[in-house]
Formats: structure tokens, sequence, C-alpha cells
């Protein structure tokens, strides 16, 4: 503008005819400046997301139902264990049974205790280590922990991500991105303590000479028995200390090397007994070098063991030792931006079970290899076309194929639409092959080799949208075509009822999930979600029917959330989290609306205090059928940084 | 981003066959680095409260040595307003001290000694300094900085304060590093 005063007039004649000349260029770059002044601040440091295509991507561009929880929400919201971070992402149902014990899944099939359905279709990873379990795909959530102030994001997508991530990636990814110790220094300490439940961590950072940060930290949680429904406690208190490294390693320009790792110990009271024990390490390695024009190399070595006793409390105890290598080349040739990778994993385990519940044989090595190629062509200025394939091979059930194709039409600089068809399975696991249980001379259950992988064809349709600069809105319809789902079948066997698991449940699962954001005032904004579910799923001839659908999982047919942050001073910040969820179908468990809270004052730039609040609304509530009513919790917190 | 950065290139091709006109429209050939950094330098002006009385008429970006930077920031502010004040993007050099204190906010996009002298110039008054540690031209009162391919910010709460503007926590909040 400025500059327009110094222009003599031939030169502006000269820009006349240039601005003709490049008019149809004109156009694009209109675009790119609108969408460029439409990011928010937090857009801007955490423009790249990795998930969906496992190159860096806008959010706004994602062809894929997926939400970025941010590390402001996590800290504004007081969010203190890694399930109540991933209550803020309106695409994922978290239940909490006790307070070690969660359940979390996207798109419902939330599992059901009676029929020892387990939530068992999601891929969480923690900087790209999984931690889900191989033996039953599930996640104990009691495991693993990460301070929330490390947390940089996470990437939540619901519906599958097979292509890219894998074998358990049928309902939902689940990926914890912390930052790198680069990004702290000196010390940060926080405490959060209240009666029942407290929760401290520390962190130490520093620099060795100019390429070289690093960290260590560590924090313990402890959370008091919650109650039965008569109000008497459950007995089922929650300890855990875990401390980790990191150690981040920049040697040029073009290369970024991590070490990383943590160990970790809890237990879990249990009524009328001591208690289980969980404990754990992992070690990860990742070197990612950028080629230049030829593209982006990532590697990643990792190894994570997991053991659990329970013998105090009447039942066995075993152990997994995972050892992962993974390679990955991103690259753009064109019009097209490539990524392909291999991996092989493998996990050893050994189950001491208990007489009325063990495995034969009580140790395997399972082993899992991959390779998969995506191709994203971009058709035009608006039109991207993504195809992608694995192949996988799973251990019992040979290989699978997992193919997918997404299509995203960038209808304006503020409107996306995007529509996309994915296959993916979960792979069989010793759960289902190999489990043996017993209840003499009455009822015997037996693992089925026979026991094939779970599959699902999706079918999505999705919108982003930001028709002003402080409102975005997305949305994603789904339809989930399921087959060959876990049943209850007879068996033969020593007992008078001889049970064994089949794939007879099949059927289909559609909804909507939609999220939006509005920014009232430079300190105020909202956040709302919603999904609604619908389920109809049938037995097919074979099965018998035993337990019903609903033993895939009690979900509720609505999920509403609402979360309020306001910073009414410039160093106040109040927040609160509200949720509401439907009846759990088939189940005693009635709708609930419920409510968190957090106050936090910014003293000085080293001492912030808060208060917050989990499950304001009642006394007790309960989130699953056959868990513990959840009382109301109160914690003050304390958080230094020098 | 990944887009612009394939737009850049063909248009630099462009530039070859078409001859010099193109590199007239700057902006075109921008890099995502710097379209990235001059959205941020946009929307800085959000976040940041500066005192009553502190400057009239326009609101000023000022620019020290990067053309690139001045051609998409140009764009973004295009029809664009900051509390009821039309926006300015200037151009400004080590010897424009007198251009420089009348800013809202300056960046010192690259040149050293040039940063060092509009930060000396600048030094007490409210404006928002805003440096390059890639670039060699860190201690403003925020700094880009790259970390694994992001753009940040590092932040300097003391000069801030020297200077009476006042931060926005969501800024302290999106900043990795921020100094007392």
């Amino acid at each position: 503008m400025a500059s327009t005063g110094r222009v003599p007039g031939v030169a502006v004649a000269i820009a006349a005819a240039l601005i003709a000349l490049s008019l149809p260029w004109s156009d694009a770059r209109g675009q790119e400046v609108e969408n460029l002044r439409g990011m928010s601040i937090d857009d801007l440091a955490e423009v790249n997301v990795s998930s969906v295509s496992k190159t860096d991507q806008p959010l706004s561009e994602a062809a894929a139902s997926i939400y970025v929880i941010s590390r402001d929400d996590i800290i504004r919201s007081g969010a203190t264990t890694l399930p109540e971070m991933l209550r803020l992402a309106p695409n994922l149902q978290v239940y909490q049974k006790t307070p070690s014990d969660w359940v979390v899944t996207a798109r419902g099939l939330n599992g059901n205790s009676a029929a020892q359905s387990y939530s068992n279709k999601l891929l969480v990873l923690i900087d790209g280590r999984t931690v889900y379990t191989p033996l039953f795909s599930g996640v104990y959530w009691d495991l693993p922990d990460v301070l929330p102030d490390n947390v940089d994001r996470i990437e939540v997508i619901s519906g599958p991500g097979a292509t890219l991530w894998g074998a358990n990636a049928v309902n939902g990814v689940i990926n914890i991105i912390t930052r790198s110790s680069s990004e702290s220094k000196g010390l940060y300490a926080d405490a959060r303590a209240g009666p029942d439940r407290q929760a401290i961590g520390a962190r130490i950072s520093g620099r060795a000479g100019h390429d070289v940060s690093y960290e260590i930290h560590g924090r313990y949680l402890h959370e008091d028995a919650f109650d039965l429904a008569s109000g008497a406690s459950a007995h089922d208190p929650w300890h855990h200390l875990q401390g980790g490294l990191r150690v981040d390693w920049t040697p040029g320009d073009a290369d970024l090397l991590t070490l990383q790792g943590d160990i970790f110990g809890g237990r879990n009271g249990q009524p009328g007994a001591t208690a289980e024990h969980m404990s754990g390490r992992n070690l990860v390695a990742r070197w990612n070098r950028n080629l230049g024009s030829a593209g982006e190399l990532g590697a990643q070595l990792f190894y994570d063991r997991i053991a659990r006793d329970s013998r105090a409390v009447g039942g066995g105890k075993f152990h997994t030792d995972t050892f992962d290598a993974e390679l990955q080349h991103n690259i753009t040739l064109g019009a097209h931006s490539i990524v392909w990778g291999l991996g092989a994993r493998t996990v050893d385990y050994m189950i001491e079970g208990t007489p009325g519940f063990f495995f034969v044989p009580p140790h395997r090595n399972l082993f899992i290899a991959n390779g998969f190629a995506q191709d994203s062509i971009a058709l035009g200025k608006a039109l991207t076309f993504t195809g992608g394939i694995k192949a996988e091979h799973l251990p019992y059930a040979g290989t699978s194929v997992l193919p997918e194709a997404r299509l995203a039409w960038k209808v304006g600089p503020k409107t996306l639409l995007w529509a996309s068809v994915e296959r993916a399975v979960r792979s069989p696991t010793p759960f289902d092959e190999d489990v043996q249980e017993r209840v003499p001379p009455l009822v015997a259950l037996s693992g089925n080799l026979q026991f094939r992988t779970e599959k699902l064809w999706s079918f999505e349709l999705g919108t982003r949208l930001q028709p002003t600069q402080g409102f975005s809105l997305s949305a994603t319809a789904f339809y989930h075509r399921y087959q060959d789902l876990r049943t209850i079948e007879f068996g033969t066997g020593p007992a008078a009822l001889n049970l064994t698991w089949g794939n007879n449940l099949k059927g289909d699962v559609y909804g909507i999930e939609a999220w939006a954001d509005l920014q009232l005032s430079s300190w105020w904004s909202l956040s709302g979600g919603a999904t609604w579910l619908h389920r109809d799923l049938v037995f097919s001839d074979d099965g018998s029917g035993l337990l019903g659908p609903t033993q895939a999982g009690n979900d509720p047919p609505y999920v509403f959330t609402l979360r309020s942050s306001m910073s009414p001073l410039t160093d106040v910040t109040f927040s609160l989290g509200a949720r509401a969820v439907g009846r759990l179908s088939g189940s005693e468990v009635p709708p609930y609306a419920e409510l968190d809270g957090r106050v936090a004052w910014q003293v000085t730039s080293a001492l912030a205090l808060s208060v917050s609040g989990t499950n304001l609304l009642h006394k007790r509530h309960q989130e699953y059928p056959g868990a513990d009513s959840i009382p109301r919790r109160i914690m003050g917190g304390v958080e230094l940084r020098y | 981003m990944k887009k612009a950065a394939r737009r850049a290139r063909s248009l630099r091709l462009l530039a070859l066959i078409v001859g010099p006109w193109l590199h007239a429209d700057i902006a075109d050939a921008a890099t995502p680095e710097a379209e990235v950094k001059a959205a941020y330098l946009y929307k800085l002006a959000s976040f940041v409260r500066w005192p009553a009385g502190s400057g009239a008429g326009a609101f000023r970006f000022c620019i020290a040595g990067r053309d690139d930077v001045v051609g998409v920031l140009q764009q973004l502010v295009r029809g664009q307003q900051v509390d009821g004040r039309p926006l300015a993007v200037e151009q400004v050099k080590a010897g424009s001290a007198d251009v420089a204190k009348e800013c809202q906010i300056l960046f010192l996009g690259r040149g050293p000694d040039t940063a060092r002298a509009l930060l000396g110039a600048t030094r007490g008054l409210p404006v928002l300094t805003v440096g390059d540690r890639n670039n060699g031209t860190q201690g403003g009162v925020v700094d880009f900085l790259i970390r694994d391919g992001h753009v940040r910010l590092a932040i300097d709460r003391g000069d801030a304060a020297a200077r009476h503007l006042e931060l926005s926590s969501k800024l302290l909040n999106v900043a990795v590093a921020v100094d007392p």
C-alpha cells in the first residue's frame, strides 16, 4: 500500500497489464489468501496434521472425520488422565467404569462385560507406539500416562484408518503426539490435589550443546475408590507412578532423531483383597530425514512391555513384549503426493492363567507384517482423489488386503466436501483363539481356532465449513457394514454347557458426527459436538443368538457435548465442559448429563493456581453397565515454571 | 501449504518463460514459510493491546528485509481492519528509525544489523517487535523460530511490559517459550 505512493505512472500501467495477464492465477491466489486469513493462531502453530495421510496436511483439507484436541484445550479443561483428555473429542464416546478402568470407542460397539465383549476396534498410538493390547485388541487405559503439559496435540479419527494405520484401526485411530523436548526449558511442576484425588507431575528440560535437547519427567496419580450404587465404597482405589525421558537431536537442518522411553508401575485396589499390580516399560527411537525434492523419510523402532499380575485377587498374570520396526517415505511428484511404507512387529507373550481361565498354549509369538502405499492425486484446482492399499499379514488369519478411496472437493475457499470408502478388519487375538474358561461342571468356553477376522466396509460423506472467521463446522455421515463380528456359540467340551466363539453377527451401524467452534469474542469461545448412532445388527443363520445383539455393545443413541472457554481477564481462564449421554441401549444405565469445570489464574509467568472439578452435577452417577457410581471430585492445583 | 509450495514452483517456471514481469507479483512466488509468517503478523494484531493513544490513523505493519512477506501481508490486510482502523503495510530499512517508531508491528525479517538498529530505535516504545531466530534477527517481543518444520513463537514478556504492550494469555499459551 505504502509502495503505491512511490510507483510512477508507467509502472502502474505495467502493473495493470500484469494483473490482466495473471488473472487465472490471481483467482487461485485469492483463494489461498482467504484460506490463510481464515486460519486461527492455533492453526498456524499446529499447521501440520500428520494422521490422515501420514503426511502433513492442513486440517481444513483433511478428507476424514478427524478432530484435533489441542494442547490449549487440554490445559484449559484441567483434564488429568488420558481418557479425560479424550473426552474432549466429540467423535469419541468415553465411559468410566472405575477409577482406573475406562471404555473408549468411536462409532459405538462399546462392548458388553456379561458377554466378555470388550471394546476392541480402536487403534491408539502414543508418539507412534501402539498401546492397545494384542491379547484382546483392547486398551488397558490404566497403563499409558502422559503429562498433560507434554501433549502437543491428540488427533482423533473416527472411522477406519486401516490402509495407513493397520489392522486394529477399525472404528477409529487416536494419535497422541507429545512435544519435542526442545519446546520446554527449565523446571516444570504441576500438583493437583483434592481430598480423594491427587496428580503430581514434574519435568526438567535442558539443552546439551546447540542441537540436543532433553527432558526427564515423572508423575504420580492417585484416585480414591468410587462408590457402589448403594453409596458404599467400591474399594477400588488406583495408584500409578511413571517416569520417562526424551532426547531430541537435530544434527542438521534435514535430520531429527528422537529417543524416548517410559517406565511405570501401578496398582488397582479390589474389594476384599489386596490389589492387582501393573507395570511396563518402553523405548522408542525415531529418525526423520528431509530428502529435499526426494521427499521425507521416517524410520522408527520401538520396544514395549506391559505386565499385569492379579494373583493376589485370585487371577492370573501375563506380560507382553512387543518389538516393532517401521519405515515410511513421502514424496510429491507433480500432481501426486505419495506415501508408502513397510512395517513388522512381533509380540511375545506369556499368560499364567488360573484353573478357571487360561490359554492354550499359554505362550505364543504373534507376527504382523505389512506394506502400504497411498497416492493423493490433484485432479484439478479443487478436486483431490486419494487411493490406497495395504496388505497385512496377521496372526492366525493370514493376509488381509485393505483398500481405501477418498475424494475431496474444495467447493470454495471455506467449504470442503469429501467422501470415502474403506475396508478394515480386526485381527483375531489369543482371546478369540486360545482362551479356555471353566466353571465346572456347568459351563466351559473354549476359543475357536477357526475364528476369522471381523470385517468392516465403511462409507462416509463429510463436510467442513468455515462460513465466517469465528465459526467452523464439521459434519460426517457414516455407514458401517460389519461382517463376522464375534458371537457366542455352542461347542463341545467337558461341561454340561459348552461354548465357543463364532463369527455370526453382522449388520449396519450408521449415524452422524458433527461439531462446531464459535468464537463469540476475543475472550470467549464455545464448541459443541454431537453424535447420533443407530445400530442394526443381526445374527446370521448359523448363529445361536445367545445373549442377543447387544453383546457387541450397549451404545447410547446420542452423545452431546458443549464446552465454553473464557478469558475474561488477561490472566484468568474459566472453562466448562458439559456432556449429555443417552440411555445405553439394552442396559439399566439411564441417560445422564454431567459437567466438568476449571478456573485458573496465571499469577506470574512462573506461577499458576487453579481449581477444577469433575462430574459436578450429581453426587454420583453411573456411565457403564455393571460399573461403579462415580462421585463428584474437586482438586486445587499449583503450576510452577522456572 | 504443500499445494502452495507446488504452486510456487510452477509459478517460478512460468516466470522463466514469461520473463521478469511476473516477478513484480512477488506474493505469487511466496513460500509457505513466508505465508505462515505473514499470517502470524496479521493475527498478532488481535492478540496484543497497545496503550491508548499509540498511533492514529492506519494500523501500521512495518517490515524490514522480507519482500515476500510484505507481498503476502499486503494481500492479507486488503479490505481488513483492526479496531476500526485500516491496515497499512510498509517496508522499512536500517535508516528508517523515524518510520519504525510509529509502527504498531515491526517485523525484523532479515539483516542482523538492521534489526539491531531498529530495536535500538524503538526501545521502550509501544511497538510490537517481531524477530526471526532463523535469520539472526532475534530479540523482538515475539520471535519466530522453526521447530519440526513448524513456525513457532517465543515471547519476551519483560520487553512487552517495558513497551506497555498487553499480551493475551491465548498468545502466551501458543508460544513455545515465554521469557518472564
